[in-house]
C-alpha cells in the first residue's frame, strides 16, 4: 500500500518503513521523516525552457525536481540563484493507519 | 434556544439570497463597468457584534477587512457620533480594513423596533478616489497620504438623511464626482435593500430567532472546516514568490502548518515593506490566506466568521504584508496581497494533494497577477478615467484532472467577469487595436495552463488626440503563475508602448492589424509610472496564463495534437516541451514520440545534479 502525496511521489510501507517513493518507477527517495527533495536530482534551466514569454531578463531559473531514475518532474520551483529549495513535509503519523497498511 | 430544522434553514437561505438581491441592486443602480461587468463588489450580513454572517461571490479577501470595518466603527463610533437606525457609515483606511483606498466600504447598521439585528457591508472600487495619480492605483504614492480621500469611518447618512457636508466634501476630493457619486449610491442602494430585507425576516421570525440562527451558522462552519482539517495529515507546506519592480525585488514568503483542526499562515521571511505602494495591511492579507481557502476547501460550507476560527495569520510588522503607517499601500491588490493569495493558493493545493479524499481540489495557480493600467483623456470636453478590465478574464490554473480554463477567470472572485471592449471604449477615449487569447501562454503540464490574453489600443476620439496612461505593472521576469506538482508555469506579463506606430494610416489604408509586428515605429517595455500616448502610438498588455499541473512528458499526446489543432500549443513546444512529434496532417507519431521523450528524460538525468553539488 502506498499514499499520495502529490503527482508523482507516493509514501510507501517498506517492511515497517515509510519511505518516499516515485510513484511511476518505484524508485526510493529517503525515509518520510526528511524530506524527498533532498534525495531527487535537480536540473536547472532559464525560464524560457516553459515557452516563450516567461521572463524579459532570465534573471530568474527553473528548477525541476526529478526522479534520479525515470526521469520524471515531481516538483518545479521558479527562484533567483542561491535561495534556498522549499522543502515541504508531513507528519507521517497523522497518515491515515488503513492507507499504509 | 432551539429552533427547528425547517425554520432554521429558511433563515439560513433566506440570508444568501437577502445577499444576492443586494448584489442585484448595487448593479442596476452603478454605472462602473468594473462593478457592473466585472463584478468587483463584495456584499456580507454581519452579526451585530461585526462578525461575518454571510458573505457572497466576489472578490473574497475582502471578507475579513470587512468584518473588521463593521467591529471598527462599533468600537470608536458608538458613543460619538452614536450609531443610529437609518445610518451609514464610509470606510475605506487601509490601516483598519479595506484593501486599499479606492476600495470603500459602505457600512449599514440594521435596527428593528430600535434594537441592532444586524449589518450590511458591501464595497466597490470606486472609479477614482483623489490619489496622486488619476484611477485609484498610484505608483507616485510614498505614503498613504499621497493615496488620496481616506477614512477610518465617516457618517454619510444619519437616521435616513444623507449628509450634505460631508457628501460634497468627499465628492471635492474625487475625479469624475459624477460616477463616484453614482458608485456610493450603488452601494447604499444595496444596503437600503438589504436592511430592508432582514427587516422583513425580523418581523416574521422574531430577532431573537435569527440570531439564534446567524449565531448557530457561524458555529456550524467552524465545525465542518474542523472536522475536514482532521480528515487530513499534518505537515507543513512552503510556497514563495517574487515581485519584480523598478525598485528591486521583493520576495513573500508562506509557511502553511495544518495541525490538528488548525491552519497556521506564516509569513516570517517575507521582505520589509516597500518604499512604494507594493504593500499590503494585514487584514486584507488575511483575506488572501481565506480566498482560495473558502472554494476549495469550504466549497460546501457557509462562507462565514466561523471559518476563520480555525485559521492564525501571523505576518511580521514592517514587512510586504504588513506595514507600519504610513506606508504606501495603493497597489496592494496588484502586488502584496495578490501574492498573498498565491502563495497561500499554492501551499493550500501542496496541502490537498497529499489529503487523499480531497487532491481533486488542488490546482496550479490561477491569474497570478493583475496587469491593469489606468487610462485618463477628455473626449468631448468631459474627464474621462477608467482600469481596464481584462485582468477579470484571468486564466485558469491546471488541476489535477484537468486542463485549465482559457481565459478562465479567477479563484479569488469566482465570478469575475471581463466587459467587452465596447464597455471599456465608452469610458475613455480609446479604440481596441485587438483583443485575443495567447497560444502557449499556458503553463505546460500533464494538464496544461488555461491561456490568457493580450490587448492593445490606441487613444480614439480624444479632445487633443491622447491619452494619459499609469503603469503599475509587475511579473516581467517573475511569472506568478507557477505550476504545481512538476506543472510548468505558465506566461509572464508585460507592459509594452509603441511610438510612431503609424496605427492612424495603417487604419486609413487596409484597416486593423492582426499583429503589432505589423506596424513600424519602436515598442519600449515600460511597467511603471506616468506616460502619455499620442494618436500614433498605441500599449500593448499581456497577461498571465494559467500554471500547469504534472510533468508535461506525461501527457497524452493526442491531447497535445488537438491543442496544436486549435491553436493553443505550437507545433515547436508540442515537440520542444511536450515530446510529441506529429506528422504534416498533424497526426501523432507514436514511435517517434517515445524515442524524443526518452531523450528528453535521458537529458534530464544527465544534466541534473544532487541538490548538495
Amino acid at each position: 500500500m502506498v499514499y499520495k502525496i502529490s503527482e508523482s511521489l507516493v509514501i510507501a510501507n517498506v517492511r515497517g518503513k515509510l519511505v518516499y517513493q516515485c510513484a511511476k518507477c518505484g524508485h526510493s527517495l529517503g525515509p518520510a521523516d526528511k524530506s524527498w527533495k533532498r534525495r531527487s536530482l535537480r536540473l536547472i534551466s532559464p525560464l524560457s525552457k516553459a515557452g516563450y514569454r516567461r521572463s524579459t531578463s532570465g534573471r530568474f531559473e527553473m528548477r525541476e525536481y526529478i526522479c534520479p531514475k525515470c526521469a520524471i518532474v515531481f516538483d518545479v520551483e521558479v527562484a533567483l540563484p542561491g535561495d534556498e529549495p522549499l522543502y515541504d513535509l508531513i507528519d507521517v503519523a497523522t497518515i491515515p493507519k488503513d492507507a499504509l497498511k | 434556544m432551539k429552533v427547528d430544522p425547517f425554520t432554521f434553514e429558511i433563515i439560513r437561505h433566506r440570508l444568501f439570497r437577502i445577499i444576492e438581491e443586494s448584489i442585484i441592486t448595487l448593479k442596476h443602480v452603478s454605472g462602473s463597468s468594473p462593478t457592473v461587468d466585472g463584478n468587483d463588489l463584495v456584499v456580507g450580513l454581519y452579526r451585530p457584534d461585526g462578525s461575518l454572517m454571510m458573505g457572497a461571490l466576489g472578490y473574497l479577501h475582502v471578507l475579513p477587512g470587512a468584518g473588521q470595518a463593521v467591529k471598527h466603527i462599533i468600537k470608536e463610533y458608538s458613543e460619538n457620533p452614536g450609531i443610529f437606525e437609518g445610518d451609514a457609515f464610509l470606510m475605506n483606511d487601509p490601516y483598519v480594513g479595506a484593501l486599499h483606498t479606492p476600495d470603500m466600504y459602505v457600512v449599514t447598521p440594521i435596527h428593528y423596533n430600535g434594537q441592532l439585528v444586524a449589518w450590511s457591508s458591501n464595497f466597490v472600487h470606486l472609479r477614482d478616489i483623489g490619489a496622486i495619480n488619476p484611477g485609484g492605483f498610484a505608483p507616485d504614492s510614498r505614503e498613504i497620504f499621497h493615496e488620496g480621500f481616506c477614512t477610518p469611518g465617516l457618517k454619510v447618512i444619519e437616521r435616513g438623511i444623507v449628509k450634505k457636508d460631508v457628501w460634497r466634501t468627499m465628492m471635492n476630493m474625487v475625479r469624475m464626482p459624477e460616477i463616484v457619486a453614482l458608485d456610493l449610491h450603488s452601494q447604499i442602494a444595496a444596503n437600503i435593500t438589504a436592511r430592508q430585507r432582514v427587516i422583513d425576516l425580523v418581523a416574521k421570525y422574531g430577532a431573537e430567532t435569527v440570531g439564534e440562527v446567524s449565531r448557530q451558522i457561524l458555529d456550524i462552519s467552524e465545525k465542518l472546516l474542523r472536522e475536514r482539517l482532521l480528515e487530513m495529515p499534518d505537515g507543513t507546506w512552503h510556497a514563495r514568490q517574487y515581485l519584480d519592480s523598478h525598485a528591486g525585488t521583493f520576495t513573500v514568503t508562506l509557511a502553511l502548518t495544518k495541525k490538528g483542526d488548525t491552519l497556521t499562515y506564516d509569513f516570517a521571511g517575507t521582505s520589509p515593506q516597500a518604499p512604494f505602494g507594493f504593500n499590503s495591511t494585514y487584514w486584507p492579507v488575511v483575506g488572501g490566506c481565506i480566498a482560495p481557502l473558502f472554494p476549495m476547501l469550504c466549497f460546501d460550507m457557509d462562507w462565514n466568521e466561523g471559518l476563520l476560527r480555525p485559521v492564525t495569520v501571523k505576518a511580521p510588522e514592517g514587512s510586504i504584508v504588513n506595514p507600519i503607517r504610513p506606508a504606501p499601500v495603493t497597489i496592494a491588490t496588484l502586488s502584496g496581497l495578490e501574492m498573498a493569495d498565491n502563495v497561500a493558493l499554492e501551499a493550500l493545493s501542496k496541502m490537498l494533494l497529499a489529503s487523499g479524499k480531497y487532491r481533486q481540489e488542488a490546482t496550479a495557480v490561477w491569474l497570478g497577477a493583475h496587469l491593469t493600467i489606468t487610462i485618463y483623456g477628455y473626449r468631448n470636453k468631459g474627464y474621462m478615467v477608467s482600469t481596464t478590465p481584462e485582468n477579470m478574464g484571468g486564466s485558469g490554473g491546471a488541476r489535477t484532472f484537468k486542463d485549465g480554463v482559457d481565459y478562465g477567470g479567477q479563484v479569488i472572485n469566482p465570478v469575475a467577469r471581463i466587459p467587452n471592449v465596447e464597455s471599456m471604449e465608452t469610458s475613455v477615449p480609446i479604440m481596441y487595436l485587438f483583443r485575443r487569447l495567447i497560444p502557449d501562454s499556458g503553463g505546460p503540464g500533464k494538464y496544461r495552463g488555461g491561456l490568457t490574453t493580450e490587448f492593445a489600443m490606441t487613444p480614439h476620439d480624444s479632445m487633443n488626440g491622447s491619452v494619459n496612461l499609469v503603469l503599475y505593472g509587475r511579473g516581467q521576469d517573475f511569472t506568478q503563475c507557477e505550476g504545481l506538482a512538476g506543472g510548468y508555469p505558465g506566461s509572464n506579463g508585460a507592459i509594452y508602448i509603441a511610438r510612431g506606430a503609424g496605427i492612424k494610416k495603417r487604419l486609413m489604408d487596409g484597416g486593423i492589424p492582426k499583429d503589432i509586428k505589423e506596424l513600424s515605429g519602436t515598442q519600449t517595455l515600460t511597467m511603471w509610472g506616468a506616460q502619455q500616448l499620442g494618436e500614433d502610438d498605441f500599449v500593448n498588455v499581456w497577461l498571465m496564463g494559467g500554471g500547469g499541473y504534472g510533468d508535461p512528458l506525461e501527457r497524452d499526446p493526442d491531447l497535445v495534437k488537438g491543442d496544436v489543432e486549435s491553436g493553443t500549443v505550437s507545433l515547436r513546444y508540442a515537440t520542444e516541451i511536450y515530446g510529441v512529434v506529429l506528422d504534416a496532417k498533424l497526426n501523432v507519431r507514436a514511435e517517434e514520440t517515445k524515442r524524443r521523450r526518452d531523450k528528453m528524460r535521458k537529458y534530464r538525468l544527465a544534466h541534473a545534479k544532487k541538490l548538495s553539488d
